[in-house]
């Protein structure tokens, strides 16, 4: 049961080619987290399942459809996004958020059914934001605020949810608290998660399957436990550690050593005398 | 799980909504925003009654409301109907144009600095107007219009062009909406030197901004073109809301937001143009009126409606003011708009911060 079939896919900016000859294949009903050191081009990969980006070459392929065939409210109907640090303007509610979820399904006459309130209101209760429903977003904290933008995505009913760096400027808690809501959603509903995330221990906790990319082309993809290995982070990150399993989930656990450099250069006996 | 608020909210929520639904129709309605367009109603409609009292031949308010409501003696009539009537509806569509226009620039462009005056689309299409005046001799009351969107539409083009390569955000826009006014102010002021003396006295009493010397046909250019335009403009306002959450998330929402934007934006510049070619350039109410709109709205965007409706009911009073302030000496309105719209706009700038953010 495939999600997205990536077929050789190439994206350029210019001459630079952000995306090279990527081919992949994610998952239904699965949390899938694509890590990557900075550049790497899972922002790229994101927003090319999203149809944000046009590919230079290759295709994207929803089920068996070509992405850019399909109609665009129709897709927005199957497939959410959450873009890298959205912007909402003062003093927009929540629930005002949340209602624009609908817009794949409305007309522009028909603004409020009230079947779009109930999955409104279904959305906020889901992430928990029911009591808040009224309060403009930047008297939230960042976690409930990040909340409210997966329950904008939820809105839209969709069965895969993409989202770009969810966890970005957030404190630890929150970016917790972020991860818990989108992973129960997941849980509850088999929805099909894919997320670029930049913090890997987060990526191990949370997700089941894991994209490692670099400099345009994913090195490692398949189950966490496979693709989490020191070799790995090595290749991919440059960093030397070791994995152990987490003693509650026993997902892994990555306890990082260092920098590959500085490792090399502390383990070198230092010359005495 | 629960995290407590950064900070708590101190009485600032934005209005209750209701939900409005009839047959296929669906809305939620704010009350708050429904107060401030009845308030603004009542106002504008106190102007109104008030504008058409003064004059040579000075009328009671109720005199003016028995004509309005087709009574009152013959004398009054012709005052209020065949003298004043023109100048008022004139000073409500340009008004509720300019508003309307500068609620839309605002929200799409997502900068509080913006409107069609500051990005010179006001002037674009001043020079194409007095283009066509100087040009080809004195036209036809559709041929100004057409060329003043023309030159509207060229200042605007002109705009985003600069913007693509020296960034969109905040002083930028209002930088190169300067720069591109001064361009086509230069035109304008070129195309007056090389004007014939009957050209140059039309343009210049033109130019000043003013409702006066002007009649039913102008007022009748100005509704159609309203018209047309709200036409276009009620379905592309419902996307606002989404395109106002930025570009990626209105098209995760299924938008296409460039399309959306550059219909808005073309909607605004006509009528914009339109505007301009029929009463001269009113400056500062396309800035004002979307920030009044929103501030007594409480809500995160004028409503084009509620700004509309401000926008006529700004003009009106400028003009009543342009009118009775100095008398008998005439002001032109956009004296007026300006005394009051640059103190505004230097506020917005000095308050900093809240205009800005996108």
């Amino acid at each position: 049961m495939t999600a997205f079939h990536i077929d050789s896919l190439t994206v350029r900016f210019g001459e630079r080619a952000a995306l090279d000859d990527v081919t992949l294949t994610l998952p239904r009903h699965t949390v899938t987290a694509i890590v990557g050191p900075n550049g790497c081009g899972k922002s790229t990969l994101l927003r090319s399942l999203a149809r944000l980006l046009r590919p230079t070459q290759g295709r994207v392929l929803l089920g068996d459809e070509d992405v850019s065939g399909i109609d665009r409210r129709d897709f927005a109907r199957r497939v959410a996004l959450l873009p890298q640090g959205p912007q909402a303007p003062d003093n927009l509610s929540v629930i005002d958020l949340v209602a624009r979820g609908r817009d794949p399904y409305r007309r522009w006459f028909d603004q409020w059914s009230r079947p779009d309130e109930d999955i409104v209101t279904d959305a906020l209760r889901r992430t928990g934001l029911e009591d808040v429903a009224d309060r403009p977003l930047e008297t939230l904290s960042g976690g409930q605020r990040q909340r409210a933008w997966v329950a904008l995505a939820l809105a839209q009913r969709t069965d895969i949810l993409l989202l770009d760096e969810p966890t970005t400027y957030l404190d630890l808690a929150h970016q917790l608290d972020v991860l818990d809501t989108v992973t129960e959603l997941h849980r509850r509903d088999g929805v099909t998660v894919v997320m670029v995330l930049h913090d890997l221990s987060l990526a191990a906790r949370y997700a089941d399957h894991v994209v490692a990319m670099r400099s345009g082309g994913v090195v490692e993809a398949g189950p966490v436990a496979e693709v989490i290995t020191p070799a790995m982070l090595r290749a991919v990150f440059d960093v030397e550690a070791q994995i152990v399993p987490d003693p509650d989930t026993g997902r892994p656990l990555i306890v990082p050593r260092g920098g590959a450099h500085t490792w090399r250069t502390v383990t070198q006996p230092v010359p005495v005398g | 799980m629960s995290v407590l608020p950064a900070r708590m909210p101190r009485g600032r929520r934005s209005g209750a909504r209701v939900p409005v639904r009839v047959g296929p129709v669906s809305a939620r309605v704010s009350l708050r925003t429904v107060l401030v367009s009845a308030l603004a109603v009542v106002t504008t409609g106190v102007v109104v009654v008030l504008a058409l009292t003064a004059g040579d031949y000075p009328l009671s308010p109720g005199q003016v409301v028995a004509v309005l409501l087709g009574g009152g003696d013959a004398g009054a009539r012709l005052v209020v109907i065949d003298l004043r009537l023109a100048r008022v509806v004139l000073g409500l569509l340009a008004g509720a144009m300019l508003g309307v226009a500068g609620a839309i620039v605002q929200t799409t462009t997502r900068n509080g600095l913006a409107s069609p005056d500051l990005l010179g689309v006001t002037a674009g299409a001043g020079a194409g107007a007095v283009a066509m005046l100087v040009l080809t001799g004195p036209g036809t009351v559709l041929a100004t219009p057409v060329a003043a969107l023309l030159g509207g539409l060229a200042a605007a083009a002109l705009v985003a062009l600069l913007l693509r390569y020296a960034g969109s955000t905040g002083l930028q826009v209002l930088l190169v909406g300067v720069g591109v006014s001064a361009f086509f102010g230069g035109l304008t002021s070129w195309l007056l030197l090389v004007a014939s003396i009957d050209d140059l006295a039309r343009a210049n009493v033109w130019l000043t901004g003013s409702l006066g010397e002007r009649g039913a046909a102008e007022a009748t250019v100005l509704a159609v073109t309203l018209a047309v335009t709200a036409v276009v403009l009620v379905p592309l306002a419902a996307r606002l809301p989404a395109l106002e959450l930025g570009r990626d998330v209105a098209a995760a929402l299924g938008h296409r937001p460039a399309r959306a934007e550059a219909g808005l934006l073309l909607c605004a510049v006509a009528l914009t143009s339109a505007t301009v070619a029929m009463v001269g350039p009113i400056g500062f109410v396309a800035l004002v009126a979307p920030h009044l709109a929103r501030m007594a709205s409480g809500a995160p965007r004028a409503s084009l409606v509620v700004s509309g409706l401000v926008g006529a009911a700004v003009v009106t009073a400028s003009d009543l003011v342009a009118r009775v302030a100095f008398a008998p000496l005439l002001l032109p309105t956009g004296a007026v708009t300006a005394a009051v719209g640059a103190p505004f706009l230097i506020w917005l700038l000095v308050l900093g911060r809240k205009g800005f953010t996108s």
